[in-house]
């Protein structure tokens, strides 16, 4: 067996670029193996910010020739049946078709001969193909080279069965050789084959895979954490972005002084973390200690200069943060409104200003839905709940919007827990998946969300595919989510128009275009809850744009479904809706006088008083214990088809009990779509 | 111990033995040095070149009064532009280095992705900022835009941030601090006071009402300049309408949509000035 091998080397590649050469090189390779038939045991592919490659093993050099047996039309076919078969198979001779007996039946055969095919070819044409391909999210050019890649490429080794399979890409012929950790030393290799050039690269400090990579991270931070009996504060998206800066990262740690504590905890975490790329740690009180950890390509500092230094730029970085807290202090939130008029919202939609502003009218109305009384401290709150984007704080640290506005109006003395409002406006979010339990906060919320949606529809910047830049679908599950798990039960609808309303917005298409965006979303958080859409649409009767009423509802249903009562009586009802199919009949209300049985006299009465009950649909009414209500109809229902047959010789009475079913199925519909379940 | 000067010296001379021509500062307040016409206009077209150079700096908006050890309203900028950029480029940058002792044994040197955009000269460029010990010490570039005009072959940048390089090799914590040279004049012996008093003009006493005038004049003038063809003068009022632009800007007067249509003004007319060079000077 024979092995594919390709290591594309050259100029560091950034982090996340490295991620996403590795999903396309397996794409590629599988889809690419799989379309030519070309058999593997493994693939393997590999990135560091040096050089991305993969190796494929278990590839036979060859396939030999074989002949295969292709079956034609059968003898006796008109000419232009066996002149389509030969021209389809490049036979131009037709005494070279043989013929077989199938079941009696003569038919032409042509036995076609697949000459033998060199892979080495074939893995020449790939290789062309991908460098010459590759989905770079953003890639470049450099010197007079006219290809693209993501940063320049210094050397490319690419093998097939122990042959360099050569070739030539943006000035760079392939080679025999590959490079060592040049961050220590300028070294080459010979390449033999991915076994050994994985044990040179070790034996050199430079781990190809990432997970190694990561583990040896891990490892070194669970030291420090055991040394100084602290918890490394885990963070996935670090990690990997830090295992992706050096080819043998190694962890060293450092300190800074406790004087910065004076400023939120966040604060520090987050100038570690996006300014710094550094670890972080707590201690067994949850608090966050002053030992932080980075990463870095020297295998050792026995000056401690980097360390020092490191610490320095940190101490630096945190000073600057304590001058800028300390400068924002100096303008109030309710002050720095009149900055928010500076800042577009979306284009052509205004200013934050006016965000702010309708925030307070939509929470005006909302607010009653949950017994909120907006006081007028919470008003105020309301319209400084932007006013962070203007500090300097937030402008060098942008994920800090909201816990900022938290922080500056607690030290204006506002209540604490409406102060968290602030905060919580943006939850749940990607690092807090909680939802915002206190009142304010849920209220301001669903109010920031659902302007968002509305705005990014108006300004239309709405999602498309895969791409969301306005995280619009983000605002539109959290809204789901807010609404949900507080139990809150609105119609949509209303606030949709409202919002449309304070937008000044005259497009009637853009609510329903809304509607269905959160309707879709909605749709696919029940399915991930457990819901089909089957159950989704059974219940969706009067409540489709009321989140938590479809959720309550498909959990009952849900529930419900599985019991035997609820399959007896959707079998019954199965039996209506049949008795319904392709009837060409126009309902009317069913003629008492034309009743010739107690079942149509009874079930008709049963049928009135549910209607009476469906439609006058009280505060009280339960979905859950309504099916009770179900369940007891569905006797006079069943009694009703086992004793009479509906369609019946005459017409009239005929019509009349299929008018009696179609009522059925009109008010049990307003229950539940029950044709949805079928 | 390298002194600021010494810094700059070591720098041009190796650079100059690989080969660059070492020129001077512009004489045209610029906010970094990717506005030198010898970087800007020069990346343009087919014609080789290679260029070291210091160019004086200015950002109006990042004077502190001279109180942060960190931020400076002027500053120095060390600019190297080869074009085609050549094969060895990290290498020759890193070698750059090791010529003002820092190696990437005793130090922590990441090339942390960092791709650059500037609004005004409509240009970009892809590359990374260069990390020593966890500070940003320079800017590599690969300029792959310049005037809106796809730049061929593409251009190496490299942009030392002269400070911070010096503040680290001398282990200083504030700018003030850096001996300039061996007679014992510091950095803030020589910029203390401008630092002051330039930070005091720039946030107070630019007068918003002449600057957007001259802006106006500028623009116009440029317009002209541009019929004539005299591609040079008409860049330089580019430059000096971004410089305009950029004190408007540090005192805070400019509303979102008048920023914007300045940037937009500016890059219209430094798109003109690009493309009139390719016109006049591409072989």
């Amino acid at each position: 067996m024979s092995e594919y091998f390709i290591e594309i080397y050259g100029e560091d590649i950034p982090s996340w670029s490295q991620i996403e050469a590795e999903k396309f090189i397996l794409k590629f390779f599988s889809e690419h193996m799989n379309q030519k038939q070309i058999p593997f045991d493994q693939i393997n592919v590999f990135s560091s910010s040096k050089r991305i490659g993969c190796s494929l093993t278990g590839v036979p050099s060859i396939r030999k020739s074989e002949v295969i047996l292709l079956k034609g039309p059968a003898v006796g076919s008109n000419e232009q049946a066996i002149l389509g078969f030969m021209k389809s198979n490049n036979i131009t001779n037709k005494s070279t078709l043989k013929k077989n007996k199938i079941n009696n039946k003569e038919y032409f055969f042509y036995e076609k001969t697949i000459p033998e095919i060199f892979y080495l070819e074939i893995f020449k044409e790939l290789t062309i193909n991908i460098l010459n391909n590759f989905k770079w999210k953003t890639s470049m050019r450099w010197s007079n080279i006219s290809e693209k890649w993501i940063r320049p490429i210094k050397n490319i080794v690419c093998h097939f069965d122990n042959k360099i399979i050569d070739l030539s890409f943006a000035g760079i012929k392939t080679s025999n050789k590959f490079h060592g950790n040049t961050y220590y030393k300028e070294s080459t290799f010979n390449f033999k084959n991915f076994l050994d050039y994985k044990k040179t690269l070790k034996k050199e400090l430079v781990y190809i895979y990432r997970d190694e990579r990561l583990k040896r991270i891990v490892k070194q931070l669970e030291n420090i954490e055991e040394k100084n009996k602290l918890t490394f504060n885990y963070d996935k998206s670090l990690l990997t972005e830090c295992a992706n800066f050096c080819e043998n990262p190694v962890i060293f740690q450092g300190k800074f002084d406790r004087k910065f504590f004076n400023m939120p905890q966040i604060f520090v975490q987050t100038i570690l973390k996006e300014k710094q790329k550094y670890f972080s740690f707590r201690d067994s009180e949850g608090n966050l200690s002053n030992i932080f950890a980075f990463v870095a390509n020297n295998k050792e500092d026995p000056t401690m200069k980097i360390r020092n230094d490191h610490q320095k730029v940190l101490e630096a970085r945190l000073k600057d943060a304590l001058f800028f807290i300390n400068d924002d202090l100096n303008i109030q939130l309710y002050d720095r409104r009149e900055q928010l008029k500076d800042i577009i919202y979306f284009e052509g939609l205004g200013n934050l200003y006016e965000k702010t502003q309708r925030l307070l009218e939509i929470s005006k109305i909302f607010c009653k839905e949950i017994t909120l009384k907006l006081t007028p401290e919470m008003k105020k709150i309301i319209l400084i709940s932007k006013s962070d984007l203007t500090t300097q704080v937030v402008n060098e640290f942008p994920s800090l919007q909201g816990k900022v506005g938290y922080y500056y109006a607690s030290k204006e003395e506002f209540q604490k827990n409406n102060c968290k409002a602030i905060m919580e406006q943006y939850l749940p979010n990607n690092l807090d998946n909680n939802v915002p339990k206190l009142k304010l906060s849920i209220c301001l919320s669903f109010v920031e969300k659902l302007d968002h949606i509305v705005g990014g529809f108006i300004a239309n910047k709405k999602p498309s595919g895969s791409k969301d830049p306005y995280a619009i679908r983000r605002a539109a599950i959290g809204l789901i989510r807010v609404l949900i798990e507080n139990k809150i039960s609105i119609n949509l609808e209303n606030y949709i128009n409202q919002i449309i309303g304070l937008y000044k917005n005259e497009n009637i298409k853009i609510q329903k275009e809304i509607l269905n965006f959160i309707d879709t979303r909605l749709q696919i958080y029940l399915k991930e809850q457990g819901y089909d859409t089957k159950i989704q649409n059974a219940v969706s009767f009067n409540c489709k744009n009321n989140p938590y009423m479809l959720f309550e509802k498909s959990i009952i249903l849900s529930k419900i479904s599985d019991k035997e009562i609820f399959q007896e009586f959707l079998n019954s009802y199965k039996r209506l809706h049949s008795l319904l199919q392709n009837q060409d009949i126009k309902y009317t209300s069913p003629n008492e006088d034309l009743f010739s049985s107690l079942e149509e006299k009874e079930l008709l009465n049963v049928m009135c008083d549910f209607k009476k009950y469906i439609d006058n649909e009280s505060d009280n009414f339960s979905y859950e214990t309504s099916f009770n209500k179900l369940f007891k109809i569905h006797s006079f229902i069943k009694k009703f088809l086992d004793n009479n047959i509906v369609n019946v010789e005459d017409p009239r009475i005929r019509a009349n009990r299929l008018c009696l079913i179609k009522h059925c199925k009109l008010q049990l519909e307003k229950h539940t779509i029950f044709s949805e379940m079928l | 111990m390298t002194t600021f000067q010494d810094l700059i010296f070591k720098l041009e001379n190796f650079w100059s033995k690989k080969g660059c021509v070492v020129l001077q500062s512009y004489d045209l307040e610029m906010g970094a040095a990717t506005f030198h016409p010898s970087t800007s206009l020069n990346s343009l077209g087919s014609k080789p070149h290679k260029l070291v150079y210091t160019q004086c700096c200015r950002r109006p908006g990042d004077g502190r009064y001279g109180q942060n050890p960190n931020r400076l309203q002027q500053y120095y900028q060390m600019q190297v532009l080869i074009k085609p950029s050549p094969k060895n480029s990290q290498e020759l940058y890193l070698k750059s280095l090791n010529e003002i002792e820092i190696n990437t044994l005793d130090n922590d040197i990441k090339f942390i992705e960092d791709n650059w955009e500037s609004p005004t000269l409509g240009a970009a460029g892809l590359g990374w900022e260069i990390q020593c010990n966890g500070t940003e010490i320079s800017q590599f570039t690969y300029f792959q835009q310049m005037g809106g005009i796809e730049c061929n072959p593409v251009s190496l940048e490299l942009t030392y941030g002269l400070e911070r390089i010096a503040m680290f090799l001398q282990n200083v914590d504030s700018i003030f601090n850096i001996r300039w040279n061996s007679e014992g004049v510091t950095y803030g012996d020589l910029f203390l006071q401008n630092e002051k008093e330039f930070s005091e003009y720039n946030f107070n006493y630019v007068n918003i009402e002449n600057s957007k005038k001259e802006f106006k004049q500028l623009n116009d003038e440029c317009i002209f300049l541009i019929e004539k063809k005299l591609i040079r003068p008409a860049y330089e009022k580019c430059i000096k309408a971004s410089h305009i632009f950029n004190l408007l800007d540090a005192r805070g007067t400019l509303s979102v949509s008048e920023r914007q249509s300045f940037i937009l003004l500016i890059r219209s007319l430094t798109k003109q000035c690009c493309e009139l060079w390719i016109e006049a000077y591409n072989e």
